[in-house]
This record gives C-alpha cells, structure tokens and sequence, in this order.
C-alpha cells in the first residue's frame, strides 16, 4: 500500500499548520484537521495493527465510526486509551499512539503463526477447551491465552481525568446532524420545540463533509455551515457535536457521551474529558445514516483493502490518495459513482469489478473514457499479497448461479475499495424497541414497528438520494415537534444535484463464492471468518443470537456495524432461508464503547457518597486521632495517638486501661437516633422491640433488639423515654437509615392506624460517653445543681442537666461496663462540651478513647455490635433470649419459632481466651483439630477480637456451635489463608464485672 | 427511570429505593407460621406489569404504590399506600390508570401461565429456607 497526500484538496484540513505525532515510535507529521487515520495515510503508513486473533496484519478500512480495523493504543501512562479507533481520533501537535496486538514488533509478529492454526482457533475455541480432551488443560492454557489474546491492553493506573455529568429535558432529540439530522433540526426548532442536535463527529454534516453535490446553490460545505449558522442562533436549540447518543433506556431516556477533550493534547483544568448527557426527549428523531457494507472474500484484511465510500471521504476531506492503483469492488451503483468522482479528482482507479452483469452504461462510458478497466459481471475471488494488498484475483461469474464460470485475472492494485451495499445505522431503532425488518430489494435491513415516541429520518428511513434525504429529514422533524405538541411545518428543503445511488439496483453478494476456502473476514476485529459461521451452522448454532455469542461475531465496540448483516446472510444461505427470516440480533446499547469514567462521573472516591463528620471533628483531628471510616459515612476517631511512637495497638490499650482506672470519654455523636412522638408511640415501639418499652417510665432508658420479620436480629439500641408521648431510639451508627426506613414502612404502610410521627434527629445531637469509676466524679464537678448520686440518677435513667452552663441530658448508660454516661448537647455546643470534660478531668487523668479502645471495653464486657449482628443470628444466638417479651407479639417474633431458628446445633456467643501468646485472628474459623493442615469441620467462628488488657490476654467473642456445653473446653481459631492457627479456652463472653457491679455502682 | 411521586412529582429514580412487592399484605403480628412464612418469602416475580413499593428516600420519605412494567420498565402510575388502585377504581367505576396495551397483556398472561404465578401456597410445616433480607434491609 502507497497511500499519499495529494498535492492539493483537503477540505478540513489545514495546511499551513504542521502537526508532529508519534505512532509506534515513529515521529510523523500530519496537518491540523487530520484524524490519525488520514494522517498515517498521508505518511504511507498502511500497517497499523495485528488482529486480535490471528495477528494477521491489519490497516485502516474506513473512514469513520464503523472502524473495526485500525484499533490502535491512544495516549500513554494513565490516560492510555485501548482499542481507540484510529479514524476517529483527531490529530493534535504531540498526539502518541501504538498498535496492539503485535508481539514482539508490528512488521514481525510471532503470534502470527496463530494464523497457520486456524483451525485450532475456529469459532467456539474457548468453550471448546472447557470440554473434553481439553478440559484438564485450560489450567495450563489459560496463562498463554490471556498473553496471546485479549484486545489492547489498558492501564492499572487511576484514570486522572474528569468527567462530567449532564441532564437535559428536551421536546425533540435528534441523533445524527448529517443532511436529514439538519433539516429535522431546522423544522423542529422553528416550531418553538426545545431541539437538542448531537452528532459523533468534531462538525455536523454527516455525509455531506465530503459530498461533492450542490445544494441549491450552496456546495454541500457552505449549506451545511448556513444551515448550523441559522440553528445555533435560536435560543431553543442546543447543538453537541463530539457527542454520540450511545443508548435508549429506560422509558425513553436517551444517554449520550460527548467527548469534551479528547481532541486536544492535555485536557485544560476547567474542562472535563467527557461529559454524559442524561436526555430526557419527549420525541426523538434517529438520523444515523448508513454504513458501507464490506463484502467478504479471502484476505479482505489486508491493508490497503477499504471501503469505497471511504476511499472518497479521506480524498475530498483529507486530501488522500489511499492507493497509487485503486481497484474497486462493489454490487451497486455507489461503487461506481465514487469511482468515478476519485478518477476525476485525479487518483489512480485502475478497475472495477462488479458481479453484476447489467452495469449502467453511463458508468460504463465514464469508466472507459478516464482508462478504467469496466469488469461488469466479474467477481473478486481473492486477494494478493502479505503485509499489504498488492492486487486482486477476479474471474467471469454468474450472479443467478452465484458461482465462477471463466478464469481468473489478477489485477494489480494497492488498494481496493469494497462497496457490498449500504445498512441503514438501526441501532438506536432497534434499542427503543423496533425490529429490524430486512428490505430485499435494496439488501438492506429498516427499522421496524414497535418503536415509542421516536420516528427515524433519512437513510435510516431507506430514503438514499440526497434531495429526498432532505425532504425527510424536514418532514420528520414536524412530525416530530407535532407529536411533543408543536404547531410545526416541514422547512422547505433544497434541490440537489447528487446522483441517485439507486440501491434497489443492487446485487445482493455478502460472500464471495468459495469464500470458505481462505479467511474471509466477516468481522474483522474478532477474526470471524466466513468458514467460523459455516463451522457455527454445521455444530448447530442456527439462531443469529446463538451465532453471535458463538462466534463473538459483531460483539465488543463493532456492535454489528459492518459484521452483523453479512454473518447473517452467511448464515441464511447455510441454511437455505432468507436473510428476513434469519433477521438480525437485538441491538444493544451503547452504539460506541463509553468509558467508564463517564458513567460514574463525579462519583469517584471520597466523593462516592457524602462524607459525615461529627461536630468535635476538629478536636479529634487536634488530639492526633487517626481517623477511619465507621459505616454510612462516618469519619470516627480510631485512636488517639499522644506518644511519639505509638502504635494502634499501644494506643488502644493505653486508652482502654485508662477508662477501667480513672475516665475517658468518646464521641458517640453518630450514634443513629430517631425520635418516636405520638399517642401511639408506645404501642408503636412495643409492636417494633422484642421487649416492652410501653412500660418504661418517663425519665428511663431500656436497651431494645429488633427483629427483622424473618426473626433474625437487625439492629440494637436503647429507648429513651422524655414525656408519655415521646422517645428517642438510638439504633447503631452503620445502620441509623435502615432502621429509619424500615420504622417508616411499618407505620406509613403496615400499620397506618398507629398515630405516631417518626424523625431523624441523628445529626441534632452531639453525643459524648463519659466512662470510667470517675466519670461520675467529673460530670458532678460540671453539673450547676442536682446530683448524679446513684439514687437520684440510677443505672438506665435519663436526666435534663446544664453542665458548665451547656444544657443537656444525661443518660446513664454504659457500653464499657464501668460506671458511665452519655451527655447529650446540641450538635453545635458538641465542641465546647467536649473540651470542658477534656479540660475538667485532667485532674483525674481523663483520656479521650477511640473505636478501637471502644471495641476492646465492649468485648471484654461481652456487649454485641456489628460483628455479632450480622443479619444471620437470633436472640438465642447470642443470649438475648431474655430480651423476648412473652407479654406481647412482636415483629420477627412468628418466624423467629422457625425449625431452623431454634436449632440446639446454632452457633451461639461464647468469649475466647488464647492459650499462645498469638492474637486470636478475626474472622477465623472455629475448630477441633490440632492440624492446621487438616482442620476439619468448622464449629463456628471467630467475630470480634482485641487484647485484653483485664485479662492480659488476646480475647475474642464468637458463635460456637453447643457453646455453652463446650465452656472450659479448648479449641482451635484457623485462618489457613494467613497460617494462623490459635489455640482457645472457650468461656462465658463476659470476661469484665459478670455481675455488672461496677455500672450499677 | 423516572418515577411519578404523588408528593414531589416527576423524580429520577435514584432518588427512590425498591421496596419490593406491594400485594404482599402484613399478617397480623400473632398471625400464624404459615402466614407469615408466604408474606416474608412468597413472590410471584412476574414478568409483565407489577405493583411495587418504593421508598422516595431522597425525597418526601413517603412509601408510594408504582405500577411498573418489570420488563420494559414503563410506569403507569403512583399512589400513596391506601389509596385505591386501579383495580379498585374499576370496581367503583371510575377508569383504571393503567390501560395495558392488549399486546402487553397477551405476552405476560402466556408468561404468567408458564411462570406459576398462581401457584397455590406451598404446605406448611417442616419447611426451612434461608432467611432472604427484608425490606428494611441490615
């Protein structure tokens, strides 16, 4: 292949601006305007990537977005983009790119010699290795292929770029701003109709950026700037290029991604790289246009072999040659008029063979006179050449019989241009629920019925000649806004003098004759050959949608572009039925690949959801708390780090031991806490607990369980009682929403007779655990009159205080099992209250403690949380049988009597002591066996684990299988993937105060 | 998607969370195992229109009644829970919100019939299945 630039043309580039870029190494230079596909073209590179299969060389066969070729490796480090496709990427100065697929080098490729083991390869290779013979060795497979196979190879680097979201309510959306897409704009937005117009490329026109036609009295060019001139100055419309509508989804709402600086060298810190658009349309107007159909026939891959239409896009846009000798092949008369429009621009067009034997003789004389050799009724049986296209094979043929009936002529030539007929983009049709229905006079495939609130325009609607495109496209545009409820009228549309292509002339070939004899692409980029469907036909894969996942034929960014018709009609010739009963697999969005970056948006890493920070953040922050996140978002101190050299672990004992000797205090703020109010309140919460809260008094606390109505546990906490009327529950901190929304579903839908009002008051409170012999000693310093005495504040009550002029409540309640206390203010006076107590106890050594300190007192006390309420045990489970009142029903308490749910086999809590000086690993199993090797049959597991600094020993509570038979016996805790195998003494899991002295004290 | 809440009108639905069947009706809390066993682990997951809750949990925090097509995900309507339905309206004579077309009716009732929609409630007694989550969710 010996592509060049012309000397002149070229009407989007500009040459006065030289562009360096690099592909494969190589410095190239390119003109502004270029794509990197047009720009290797003009360099005479025809070689840019291997194929994903049989490393086959492979160059640039079209122009545009049905690229299935030319995937190259777009940018490097972070922003590497895999599998871009070359003709649509825009040159910028310093633009890199590599080829894929290529081992070790581009021109030398030893994976090649996967092309010699076709057979090995064929269609269903990889299910087939999962069967038989095979079967044992994918094991040993496996590593080779991943390496051989795969498409381009991405990065493990974090993407560094931005991305946008984008939301939109228009009154018509137009997908494609080629002639059709223009004109329905143009109709639809003079009707007063919010118009939104998108369109994939850097410039709207569509076809007609390289037509040749007049349009009244325009070129094709200078009707296309007016036409967008005339849009973009109404304010209803908003005009995306860059922008590709990718999907339908549901009802209707259409997603779109444009690609804000893709084009240039380094995305600029105000923009985005993308930018979704979420679109919702109250009528929409698809006008995609056609794609070029390839035919197949052996070696169809070789560089140099192209489409025809876009033989003549590169020339009129770009200025390329792609050829020295052009030859061309096509079964209608599109084939012919752009070989006749490249010769007259001067390329060298050296043949055109045509199955058919009836040819125009207009195109015949046009042929003849520009020295063209005029094949009608020849076939192309197959290409020459190795790592580029050097001619093509082509004998007499008969179209009726479909076979070969004289001797073959080569003809030599650099490039050939394919033209197998043109297919209508359905895509978006097709996802909004139309079937395609196959035309056979045109050999084509068109929308269907079925679809909603949507019309298509164009050659979508199987209208090809240009005048009648820009009927349409006015028409369609009325009919739309008429449907979104405009008064509109069609825009009056232009004359042209664009030559009807006259499809319906067509000769409908998919294959050549033969074509299974040699590797006759039918999808490029997954190398699925014409033999692979016959192979897929003779194993019985019959159904195009058993075909497709057979064969990944038109899978992956080719989403059937230019693969899915010819497979099919490959298929109904195999099986002897026509291409309509065959029909075409369903499309799926998105049309183009749509990184992932642009789905998610902004909601990226912290971002993701919101952070929640307590009201004393700063002050944890200034202790040198490390912070960690506890569930729903919390930011929580985990410990406090105070001296130089401390670790987690030094500092959580530290904390721990100073609460049991003096005092310490936590945040406690994001406690989850919901107040209940109304007559029904009580009633309500009685319905909710598996104990009574109706019968606690005013001024008490009662700690609560709730079941799920399957009768496992699902959240713990305590009740407060303030008047008759009115509590506050606290639920835990990771599952404050979900009880909310479940409190909410009982009494809005379940139980919507109970009067009773629920709120979330989680962030009003600021919370702070006051625990150890001392705190009583500390509040009672603060307190401005009363007393915390045990008689007037007993164990579990609830008391309104004002400590150091900051009203609060004081609640005695304690999850460390010392004599403690959670004081209450609201959220803003947190900070304040929080320091005094800080200030106050330095006196009597008071620590602030953190999460972890918090889980070694809880542990040590055999309190559960989190870990133990894990959606899978029972009140029984863990010894909160108590806690199920027999006085009244209670939710979960029906199905929690379940076989299962009584089981005397269940896990139940018991404390573990390690018997090694080894930590006892958290989420170990729990076993009878010495042998880590062998461990044996799980008893149960290991759920929380901490040193304890009461015991002097590392602790754990978990759920033993008979646990309370099993106390004083010694077991194993086995984590065979980290080798830890711990021996335990099982016991009661309250190690600290079993007779609760101390927090009644 | 987009939901029709009665409260708030119009909302995306990321807005709201699934709250799974709404013909499921609460047994009384001493209702016995039976009962309770079909409320909690019972569906009928039909392939067609579905009458659902969803919590708008972003929103007004109401519970809302959606009847929703499982299969292309159209919305013919929203109410507050206890407000009637559309097969409720019908029967006081008022005209039922939903009109599905006569082809949407045709291919779910051959699905249901293939599906076991109405498939009578499995017997009581010994049955043990692992518990599935409820809709309040862990």
């Amino acid at each position: 292949m010996s592509s060049f630039r012309l000397d002149e043309g070229g009407r989007e580039i500009d040459r006065s601006q030289r562009l360096n870029f690099n592909f494969d190494g190589v410095s190239y230079k390119g003109f502004a305007g270029d794509t990197l596909a047009s720009a290797l073209l003009a360099n005479g590179v025809g070689l840019v990537g291997r194929s994903f299969k049989y490393h086959r060389p492979r160059g640039i066969m079209s122009a545009g977005v049905e690229e299935t070729s030319a995937m190259v490796r777009h940018r490097t480090g972070a922003v590497t983009e895999p599998n871009a496709r070359a003709t649509m990427i825009e040159l910028y100065p310093g633009l890199q790119a590599t080829s894929q697929n290529a081992f070790p080098s581009l021109r030398f490729d030893l994976m090649a010699v996967n092309g010699k083991l076709g057979p090995v390869f064929s269609a269903g290779f990889y299910y087939k290795t999962f069967m038989g013979p095979l079967k044992r060795s994918w094991m040993w497979y496996e590593p080779i292929i991943r390496r051989a196979a795969g498409m381009g190879k991405g990065t493990f680097e974090p993407d560094p770029e931005r991305y946008e979201h984008s939301y939109h309510e228009c009154d018509v959306l137009i997908a494609g701003g080629g002639p059709s897409g223009l004109m329905a704009a143009l109709s639809a937005a003079r009707s007063g109709a919010r118009v939104i117009l998108a369109d994939e490329h850097a410039d709207f026109g569509g076809s007609l950026r390289h037509s040749l036609a007049m349009i009244g009295k325009l070129t094709a060019t200078e009707w296309v700037s007016q036409t967008v001139a005339a849009l973009s100055d109404m304010d209803n419309v908003t005009l995306l290029t860059r922008t590709t509508v990718h999907g339908v989804y549901d009802q209707g709402i259409h997603g779109a991604v444009e690609r804000v600086t893709d084009h240039v060298a380094e995305t600029p810190d105000h923009l985005p790289r993308q930018r979704h658009h979420e679109i919702v349309a109250k009528q929409s107007v698809y006008a995609a246009g056609a794609l070029e159909r390839p035919i197949a026939f052996p070696g169809n891959d070789l560089p140099g072999v192209m489409l025809a239409d876009s033989l003549l896009a590169h020339a009129v846009r770009f200025g390329i040659a792609a050829g020295e000798r052009i030859a061309i092949f096509t079964n209608n008369d599109t084939g012919w008029q752009a070989a006749i429009a490249l010769a007259e621009m001067g390329l060298g067009v050296v043949a055109i063979v045509d199955p058919r034997a009836e040819v125009d003789d207009e195109f015949l004389l046009a042929g003849a006179r520009r020295g063209i050799l005029c094949l009608p009724g020849h076939c192309v049986r197959r290409s020459v050449g190795g790592k580029a296209v050097t001619g093509v094979l082509a004998a007499p043929f008969d179209a009726t019989s479909g076979t070969f009936t004289g001797n073959d002529r080569t003809i030599e030539a650099d490039c050939v241009g394919v033209s197998g007929g043109w297919q209508p983009t359905v895509h978006l049709a097709s996802q909004n629920g139309s079937k395609p229905v196959y035309s056979a006079d045109r050999a084509l495939f068109l929308p269907g019925e079925g679809q909603r609130n949507s019309l298509c325009a164009g050659r979508m609607n199987g209208v090809f000649d240009l005048t009648g495109r820009l009927a349409d496209g006015a028409r369609v545009g009325a009919a739309a806004a008429k449907a979104a409820g405009f008064a509109a009228r069609p825009a009056s549309s232009p004359k042209t003098d664009a030559a009807d292509p006259r499809l319906d002339a067509i000769q409908p070939l998919f294959a050549v004759p033969d074509a299974a004899s040699g590797k006759a692409f039918v999808d490029l980029q997954h190398d699925v050959t014409v033999s692979d469907i016959m192979l897929a036909h003779r194993e019985g894969f019959h159904s195009v949608e058993h075909l497709k996942r057979y064969t990944t034929l038109g899978m992956a960014t080719d989403q059937g572009k230019t693969a899915n018709v010819i497979g099919l009609a490959v298929m109904a010739h195999a099986l002897d039925k026509p291409i309509g009963d065959v029909g075409t697999t369903r499309y799926r969005p998105p049309y183009t690949p749509v990184a992932l970056g642009a789905i998610a948006g902004r909601s990226i890493g912290a971002h993701l959801r919101p952070v929640r920070r307590t009201a004393m953040h700063a002050q944890h922050i200034a202790l040198g708390a490390e912070m960690m996140n506890a569930g729903a978002g919390w930011l929580r101190a985990r410990v406090y780090y105070n001296e130089p050299g401390e670790t987690v672990e030094t500092a959580y004992v530290r904390e721990a031991t100073a609460v049991r000797a003096s005092v310490g205090i936590a945040d406690v703020s994001t406690l989850g806490k919901i107040e209940v109010v109304g007559p029904d309140a009580a009633a309500f919460l009685d319905r909710v607990y598996t104990n009574l809260m109706s019968s606690l008094p005013v001024g008490k606390a009662r700690y609560g369980l709730m079941l799920r109505d399957d009768g496992h546990l699902f959240d713990d906490g305590t009740a407060w009682r303030f008047a008759e009327d009115r509590y506050m529950v606290t639920t835990t901190s990771a599952n404050a929403g979900g009880v909310m929304s479940h409190l909410e579903f009982l009494a809005q839908v379940v139980w919507p007779e109970l009067k009773v009002s629920l709120t979330s008051v989680t962030d009003q409170w600021s919370g702070i655990a006051v625990s150890g012999p001392n705190s009583r000693e500390l509040l009672q310093s603060l307190l401005e009159e009363g007393d915390l005495s045990n008689e007037a504040c007993p164990f579990m009550a609830v008391r309104n205080a004002r400590l150091a002029g900051i009203d609060c409540k004081v609640a005695r309640l304690s999850f460390s099992g010392e004599l403690a206390y959670e004081v209450y203010t609201a959220r803003g006076a947190g900070p304040k209250m929080w320091d005094t107590l800080l200030a106050e106890g330095r006196d009597l050594d008071c620590v602030p403690y953190g999460l972890e300190a918090l889980g070694a007192l809880r542990i040590e006390k055999g309190h559960v949380a989190g870990p133990e309420l894990d959606g899978r045990t029972t009140l029984g489970d863990l010894g909160l049988s108590a806690f199920a009142s027999k006085k009244k029903p209670f939710l979960g308490h029906v199905l929690m009597q379940r076989e299962g749910l009584t089981d005397p086999e269940r896990p139940v809590l018991v404390g573990l002591v390690s018997q090694s000086q080894f930590p006892i690993p958290a989420g170990a199993h729990i076993v009878d066996s010495m042998d880590i090797k062998k461990p044996g049959r799980s008893l149960g597991w290991v759920s929380s684990v901490t040193w304890s600094p009461v015991m002097e020993a590392y602790i754990a509570l978990g759920l033993l299988s008979r646990g309370r038979e099993r106390h004083g016996d010694t077991l194993y805790a086995t984590h065979p993937l980290r080798g830890s195998h711990v021996p335990v003494s099982v016991r009661d899991p309250v190690f600290y105060d079993p007779e609760g002295e101390k927090l009644r004290g | 998607m987009r939901i029709p809440c009665p409260i708030c009108g119009i909302r995306d639905s990321g807005e709201f969370t699934y709250c799974g069947d709404a013909t499921v009706k609460y047994p009384a809390l001493d209702a016995d195992q039976d009962a309770w066993y079909e409320a909690v682990f019972e569906r009928r997951n039909p392939s067609g229109p579905h009458t659902e809750y969803w919590h708008h949990t972003a929103g007004c925090r109401r519970y809302i009644i959606v009847e929703r097509d499982t299969r292309t995900h159209e919305v013919f309507g929203a109410r507050l829970p206890h407000e009637p339905g559309p097969d409720e309206q019908a029967k006081q004579g008022k005209a039922p919100r939903r009109k599905p077309s006569p082809k949407r009716v045709a291919q779910t009732s051959t699905k249901n019939s293939g599906n076991g929609v109405a498939r009578p409630a499995p017997k009581a007694g010994t049955r043990r299945r692992p518990g599935s989550k409820t809709r309040g969710g862990a």
